[in-house]
């Protein structure tokens, strides 16, 4: 009879474990890589409409605090890997490094811009998508009586969390686009010639007041 | 207490799910689909067995889930996707003329057709244009077989040009949530795999292929001018205010083509095929 009890408990405790340790991540890993994009993104608008923020000789400051969230949630090195694609095998480390250097700068200033112009929109986040370790949020936002513009981020998981590598705007895909004009510029001229081009473009965007 | 045991765990264990199923959803305005997929992709699903191959129908198309992470099957070793350019030179060198016909010309007289009209007239104006275009979002939506796109076509110009004044307001979109349409020949031809051919950039009119201008023909028998007899002389100058006034509301996209692309006439052409390929997929 002792023997049949403990054969008795041992399966339902087991099942009853398994579902208790299993179940929980599995709810919660979805909205977790959605959570993750929602504070990145909540963090620049909180910066945004700051008072002390809005100041004209505070705006540098401003654009580098914005800077500097952005670098928490987009892998610089996974973005870049995809924008040079096939040249990406080709490249020796130390050209790895200054690409995803460069192409960073170019990166954090383009979407730190774009966030810059942002007043009373309302953010929605639907969708989200997870395969493996890819995943996809979708966001939508909402100005006034404006069509409503579709975002969608594409991140990877790393390490230590999930990293944005893309964005696509009206299906329009960032680091597709940045891809079709890195692969035209290394086939007409080189490399080399593409981070010199890169390099210029961050210079006049430091030296632009936006 | 002891024979109660088991089931009290199991019961807290459904609680538990219980609670963080709620937790997890209740927050975003549409509930996430289901989260962790363990499911393999479709395409590692198919394997199919020689024997019975011919029996077998061709795969489905890419899902939407899948069709957003191709890209990834691009890195380092895919291909590229390469559009059909063999008149590059000619095409990079009206890309110069039109940039220098939108900073010099256009631009200055859409910021000044901002500063003297306000931004909900602007609004009309666009209105009205997408409203008398829709015959061919209509023929589009035929074409395409879409029947809930043609309803909500007819819906849509019933709705706006009656109770939104002649189209000049969007009820439709407003008041009864039929969301707008964006429809021409060239997406229908593109829904039906009738290749792009080779890109071209028209001066003024911008980017666009052979297949686009194909589809520009039949479109001229569907627009305002055709049906209702307007002359050459107004329905340009009709065409030059649309244009105008949809510059208006782009001038942001112009200058940060300016400030980012590191090749402006590649980023152009790109941003159009991939525009182009979401339009017919919509």
């Amino acid at each position: 009879m002792k023997i049949s009890k403990k054969l008795y408990k041992k399966p339902f405790a087991l099942f009853a474990g398994f579902v208790f340790l299993f179940s929980a991540p599995a709810f919660s890993y979805g909205s977790e890589i959605t959570d993750g994009v929602k504070k990145t993104i909540d963090a620049m608008i909180e910066v945004l409409r700051a008072e002390e923020w809005k100041k004209e000789d505070k705006k540098a400051e401003r654009r580098e605090l914005l800077k500097e969230i952005i670098a928490k949630k987009f892998s610089y090195y996974e973005m870049s890997r995809r924008a040079l694609a096939k040249h990406w095998k080709d490249r020796t480390p130390e050209e790895k490094k200054e690409f995803i250097e460069t192409f960073g700068k170019l990166l954090e200033s383009s979407y730190a811009k774009k966030i810059e112009s942002f007043t009373d929109e309302k953010i929605h986040y639907g969708e989200e998508k997870v395969r493996k370790n890819v995943a996809l949020v979708k966001t939508i936002i909402e100005k006034n009586s404006d069509d409503p513009i579709l975002v969608n981020y594409k991140l990877v998981r790393t390490e230590n969390d999930w990293m944005i590598y893309d964005f696509v705007v009206e299906g329009v895909s960032l680091i597709k686009n940045y891809r079709a004009q890195f692969n035209r510029i290394i086939h007409q001229s080189s490399f080399q010639e593409l981070i010199i081009k890169m390099k210029k473009k961050v210079d006049n965007l430091s030296d632009k007041k936006f | 207490m002891k024979k109660k045991y088991p089931f009290l765990v199991f019961f807290i264990a459904v609680v538990f799910i219980l609670a963080f199923a709620k937790t997890g959803f209740s927050e975003y305005p549409w509930p996430p689909e289901s989260s962790k997929s363990t499911k393999p992709a479709k395409a590692e699903e198919i394997k199919p067995d020689i024997s019975i191959e011919l029996t077998l129908k061709a795969p489905p198309p890419l899902s939407d889930f899948e069709d957003e992470f191709e890209d990834f099957q691009g890195i380092e070793g895919g291909e590229d996707v390469e559009y059909s350019d063999p008149i590059e030179p000619f095409n990079r060198f009206m890309w110069k003329i039109n940039e220098y016909f939108y900073d010099y010309a256009m631009e200055p007289v859409a910021r000044g057709y901002i500063k003297i009209t306000p931004e909900g007239f602007r609004k009309i104006v666009v209105n009205f244009f997408r409203n008398i275009s829709s015959p061919i979002f209509l023929v589009s939506s035929i074409l395409q077989g879409d029947k809930e796109k043609v309803d909500r076509t007819i819906g849509r110009f019933v709705i706006n040009t009656t109770i939104g004044i002649g189209g000049l307001f969007d009820p439709a979109s407003n008041r009864y949530n039929l969301k707008k349409i964006n429809e021409d020949i060239d997406q229908a031809l593109g829904y039906h795999k009738i290749p792009n051919g080779p890109f071209l950039m028209l001066p003024i009119l911008g980017p666009i292929t052979l297949r686009g201008v194909v589809a520009k023909i039949p479109q001229i028998f569907l627009g305002p001018e055709f049906i209702f007899g307007i002359g050459i002389i107004p329905a340009i100058a009709a065409r030059g205010v649309e244009t105008v006034n949809e510059f208006s509301f782009r001038l942001d996209a112009k200058e940060d083509l300016d400030s980012f692309a590191i090749d402006p006439y590649t980023s152009v052409k790109d941003f159009y095929f991939q525009h182009q390929k979401t339009l017919i997929k919509e």
